[in-house]
């Protein structure tokens, strides 16, 4: 401070600099995030490691937190969290993988068997609909099916190695993207806020901390959703003695990210694959009750207490926002609509906030009394 | 704080935005320099205070441009490295000039503890202004990651805010006093 200068009344008004200056700096700031979004997303080979790490980052963040608590450094956390985690993926791998193996090998033998039986049963259901009606000359339901399941069985020919290979470098490129993530995020983000323009600067902040924290939460609090629904399933089934129980329940879980009709697709594998299994047809209400229950304690305790509270949005919209993702992007869209939602919530609500609520003051400001002291000059 | 104006330098007539807490050393060339000279963080080791600096945000503002208004919402502090920032108080009927504050001072601390804070004034930059600003996000991210950091930052803040109180309390204290002796002297008269 050069000198503390009299308190005066002036007219000066503040110059503002040009908005010309400051939309090319915003410019160039969506220009280098987009351009790096499109060189891990777009880019084949980093776009499935980049979107696991991405998801393995967030679900991670608190455990690095908790590390550092313990008086760790931020590397060394990360870096303990990796290493822990590897090993007990390697030591998992090898202990369920005879179990896993067992399952796998069953199901590659009795697959094409289901697979003719429930063709058979398609049959079975168009000639007898041919015979109510010559509506129904036309329907080629099996021919579709079985053309389908052809076209199926040659993709995974021709492109299993190429899927094994995509595997591999995604279980060798997410760690060091993860890494990366949890190790330099802050730097990271705070090199990209440089580019931001001053006037916008304080609203990019609380714009981006909100969103990433909303992301960071939704997810993690799906994936403990999914968790809790695919060990309910998995001691379900191993209650009601239904084979697969560890694929159907994994499966079970993992279609369970998907909002709202990840639950129905995660039962169609269970009930398709009982209900053509002539040994366990008997099991199908079991199964389903299985299915029912499990996905009943999610919607009623699980998804309350972990996942409503994070979405500040009313149903009907989260409804239409999984509906619009399904549109136009498919599983990805839906599994991503309701934080895209949420983040446009948020963008939303900052806008009306820099917009219409600046200046409602609850509290009446404190700095009429500096005005006070100069309007009752004194010497004591 | 060594030879910074006293608590009670009672002449002064802005106490609420005096800055009590300046430091004179000059030549703070690195953001962890800068920020070790602030009496918020002046109570950190090197290694928090390289970990802080992950934290901080570095912003240059050209001269007669904006930092904040009054009015809007308060995200956190601002600590000036280069240039003067002008404080001012607009009202319907005119626009007070508060202060002017110049390097190592800092503004805009009670963001960082006031849940709903709105900016009772307009921060403007006078020259070309380098600042480093630290926000509540962050400060709570500390807290979660750092607890002995944060409480060293929220301990100094604490003292900074009482600080400022206790000379808000005397300053009031002995306006009551001159207008009672006012209304005093008025019924002599």
């Amino acid at each position: 401070m050069k000198t503390p200068s009299e308190p005066s009344q002036t007219k000066e008004k503040t110059k503002s600099v040009p908005w010309g200056r400051d939309l090319i700096k915003l410019g160039f700031a969506a220009g280098a995030l987009i351009g790096m979004m499109s060189l891990f997303f777009l880019t084949p080979t980093l776009a499935t490691p980049t979107i696991a790490a991405f998801f393995m980052a967030m679900m991670l963040t608190p455990l690095v937190a908790q590390l550092e608590r313990a008086g760790l450094s931020r590397t060394a956390s990360v870096s303990t969290i990796l290493t822990t985690l590897a090993a007990i993926a390697g030591i998992g791998a090898y202990t369920s993988y005879a179990l896993f193996a067992e399952e796998l090998a069953s199901f590659k033998v009795n697959a094409p068997q289901y697979f003719a039986q429930a063709l058979e049963m398609v049959r079975g259901f168009e000639a007898s609909l041919r015979e109510r009606s010559d509506l129904f000359n036309d329907i080629a339901l099996s021919e579709k099916l079985e053309a389908w399941i052809e076209e199926t069985r040659k993709w995974f020919v021709l492109n299993g190695a190429t899927l094994v290979g995509n595997l591999a470098t995604t279980v060798l490129i997410a760690p060091l993207i993860v890494f990366f993530l949890l190790n330099d995020g802050k730097s990271f983000r705070k090199v990209l806020f440089q580019l931001i323009p001053n006037r916008v600067f304080e609203s990019v902040y609380i714009i981006v901390h909100r969103i990433g924290a909303g992301i960071s939460d939704y997810i993690r609090a799906k994936l403990i959703e999914a968790l809790f629904v695919g060990f309910l399933t998995f001691a379900g089934l191993l209650l009601v003695g239904a084979p697969y129980a560890i694929v159907l329940a994994i499966i079970a879980g993992v279609t369970n990210i998907v909002p709202y009709v990840g639950p129905v697709i995660g039962a169609i594998p269970a009930i398709v694959l009982i209900g053509f299994d002539p040994q366990s047809s008997s099991l199908l209400l079991p199964v389903m009750i299985v299915f029912l229950v499990a996905n009943l304690i999610d919607f009623v305790l699980i998804f309350p207490v972990f996942v409503a509270k994070l979405v500040d949005l009313h149903p009907i919209f989260l409804l239409a926002a999984v509906a619009i993702g399904q549109e136009y992007y498919g599983l990805i869209g839906m599994l991503i609509s309701i934080p895209v939602a949420s983040a446009l919530k948020v963008i939303f609500q900052e806008l009306y906030h820099a917009l219409y609520a600046r200046g409602v003051r609850k509290t009446p400001s404190p700095l009429p009394v500096a005005q006070v002291v100069r309007r009752q000059p004194f010497s004591l | 704080m060594k030879d910074g104006p006293t608590l009670m330098s009672a002449s002064h007539p802005h106490f609420l935005w005096k800055d009590l807490f300046r430091r004179r050393d000059r030549g703070a060339s690195t953001l962890i320099q800068v920020l070790s000279q602030n009496i918020l963080f002046q109570t950190m080791t090197k290694r928090e205070l390289k970990y802080l600096a992950n934290f901080v945000y570095e912003r240059v503002y050209q001269p007669g441009e904006e930092i904040f208004g009054q009015g809007e919402r308060g995200l956190g502090m601002y600590l000036i490295v280069r240039g003067r920032v002008s404080i001012k108080n607009q009202s319907p009927q005119s626009e007070v000039l508060v202060t002017l504050l110049g390097e190592s001072s800092f503004f805009g601390e009670l963001a960082l503890v006031d849940p709903e804070h709105l900016r009772t004034a307009t921060a403007t930059a006078v020259d070309r202004c380098e600042l480093v600003g630290f926000f509540k996000p962050d400060l709570l991210d500390i807290l979660q990651r750092k607890p002995s950091m944060g409480v060293k930052i929220l301990f100094q803040l604490s003292h900074v805010l009482g600080k400022r109180l206790l000379e808000t309390t005397e300053r009031m204290t002995l306006l009551t006093r001159a207008r009672n002796l006012g209304k005093i002297h008025e019924d002599a008269v």
